[in-house]
């Protein structure tokens, strides 16, 4: 069985249509970039995955006693609270890799958005989940900052081949280290290995200027059939 | 110490003893106004209650609760919000309870006694009732409330923990809904807000974190609730407002308090940077 399986799913909020008749499945040890313009659906897919919405009709068939790590997107917290980040982290020692170990006493509400970032994704990586769930990870961050994130999520995944899901607007990343992509606008334009989805037209439509050439020599695809 | 006194003294302690942890939690979720509307539902629950002749108490009890459910309605799709929907049933139920009143003989008197309360009059009843409501939302409080800080952080972390976001804050929303119908008789309902949030605001700028804060506010409320009966007793004044005026007394000698640590802290640093350079 899959970890998680989307089974024609449509998503109405407050009579909006906001995606319809989707479907896709999550297994372990694969990478999922799901990537669409704004305001396609790309966080209510997300959320309906995690349980935060309901399916309006369709079901999410999800594997029992998974654990899913879950990164938001960037969000401020409200200096009313008050929260240091060895507060909110229930391993502070998961900062060290991401080069964030000195926010350990920071006050939550006073993190830059790339600190955030860091401390979110700690914070989602806590329980050493089965899936991990990233939406936007990499929001607010400079290169370096990101190159830190994107390495430090792929090292776990590989280690634990845990189910990576990510929504980005990082077509780089998107073409090099997934291993499927969702092409999401209110329904899925487009879907499956980054080499498929780059040459199709739905997708040169929405990216075709920005998309960048990829030389698919490192690709795991075409490793295997080397070998 | 009089009987009176020894009772009012039990109440306003019970009272004040989740005064601070539940103020806390409606700081942080941004419903600090919220106890002003529920607390006006309850006066239009005992105006209620008084004049078709039923127990007020739970005229009063349902009311507020209603009025929970009837706010949650009003702001359903977002195009009303939260503190609009909160202004509105602030409004309207006291507009219609002072009318109410009137129809109630006696009515000026209990329209008084619902808006600053009679802590003085509180029966051992009361206390029971106090205590048993202690019980009871001090271990809701203790199991919700780790959940209830993560949704203050942001809702969608704690519903993707499987937790029924929701729900849990339906239950907070009750739970400060029940919380002021208790309380009303000893504090009056516009003072209960007060005891609720003026705590919590003095604790915040000493808490690094929120049970910190939780037990600063409930600490302040427990020491004001003594003070301002006391006060209220030998200077012969209405001791909810008094209770509430000691609160506030906290909280501006904490501010100036807050204000001169870092004025000297300020101070320091410059020194500092004087010798080194």
């Amino acid at each position: 069985m899959k970890y998680i399986d989307v089974k024609d799913v449509s998503l109405t909020l407050n009579g909006q249509a906001i995606l319809s008749h989707v479907s896709c499945s999550f297994d372990k040890g694969q990478i999922t970039t799901i990537i669409g313009p704004n305001g396609g659906g790309k966080t209510s897919l997300v959320k309906l995955i995690l349980g935060i919405y309901k399916p309006s009709s369709g079901r999410i068939v999800t594997k029992k006693h998974l654990k899913i790590g879950y990164m938001p997107q960037r969000f401020q917290v409200d200096p009313v609270l008050p929260m240091t980040v060895r507060r909110f982290l229930t391993h502070p020692a998961d900062l060290a890799p991401l080069n964030a170990d000195y926010l350990i006493d920071y006050d939550m509400a006073s993190l830059s958005g790339g600190e955030m970032q860091r401390v979110l994704l700690a914070y989602a990586l806590q329980n050493n989940p089965d899936v991990l769930i990233l939406d936007e990870p990499t929001g607010g961050l400079d290169v370096t900052g990101e190159q830190t994130l994107y390495a430090h999520v792929l090292d776990y995944q590989r280690q634990t081949g845990c189910c990576l899901i990510m929504v980005s607007h990082d077509l780089h990343f998107v073409m090099k280290q997934t291993d499927q992509v969702l092409c999401v606008n209110h329904h899925i334009c487009c879907s499956g290995a980054p080499e498929t989805v780059s040459a199709h037209s739905h997708y040169q439509a929405l990216f075709g200027d920005q998309a960048p050439y990829v030389h698919h020599h490192d690709h795991t695809h075409e490793r295997k059939e080397h070998a | 110490m009089p009987d009176f006194l020894i009772n009012a003294l039990w109440a306003s302690l019970g009272v004040a003893l989740l005064a601070g942890p539940i103020g806390c939690l409606m700081v942080f979720n941004r419903v600090a106004c919220l106890g002003d509307t529920l607390a006006h539902g309850a006066i239009l629950g005992l105006s209620l209650g008084l004049m078709m002749h039923m127990e007020p108490m739970l005229t009063l009890a349902v009311v507020t609760v209603a009025w929970v459910g009837l706010l949650g309605f009003l702001n359903k799709d977002g195009t009303v919000s939260t503190d609009s929907a909160m202004a509105f049933l602030t409004h309207s139920s006291l507009a219609v309870s002072i009318v109410l009143f009137t129809f109630v003989p006696v009515g000026a008197s209990n329209l008084m006694e619902a808006f600053i309360g009679n802590i003085l009059t509180v029966g051992r009843e009361d206390i029971f009732l106090i205590y048993a409501m202690d019980g009871v939302f001090g271990v809701i409080l203790l199991w919700g409330w780790k959940k209830w800080i993560l949704i203050a952080v942001h809702p969608d972390l704690a519903a993707a923990q499987n937790m029924n976001v929701p729900f849990l804050r339906m239950l907070f929303l009750m739970m400060i809904g029940l919380f002021i119908a208790f309380s009303i008789k000893m504090m009056g309902a516009l003072l209960v807000p007060a005891f609720l949030i003026i705590p919590a605001l003095a604790a915040r700028p000493f808490a690094k974190t929120p049970e910190q804060m939780a037990f600063g506010a409930g600490l302040l409320a427990i020491l004001s609730a003594i003070a301002g009966l006391f006060a209220s007793y030998e200077w012969d004044t209405p001791s909810g407002p008094m209770m509430v005026c000691t609160a506030v007394a906290f909280y501006g000698v904490l501010m100036i308090f807050k204000q001169m640590l870092r004025i000297k802290r300020l101070s320091c640093f410059k020194r500092n940077q004087k010798e080194t350079s």
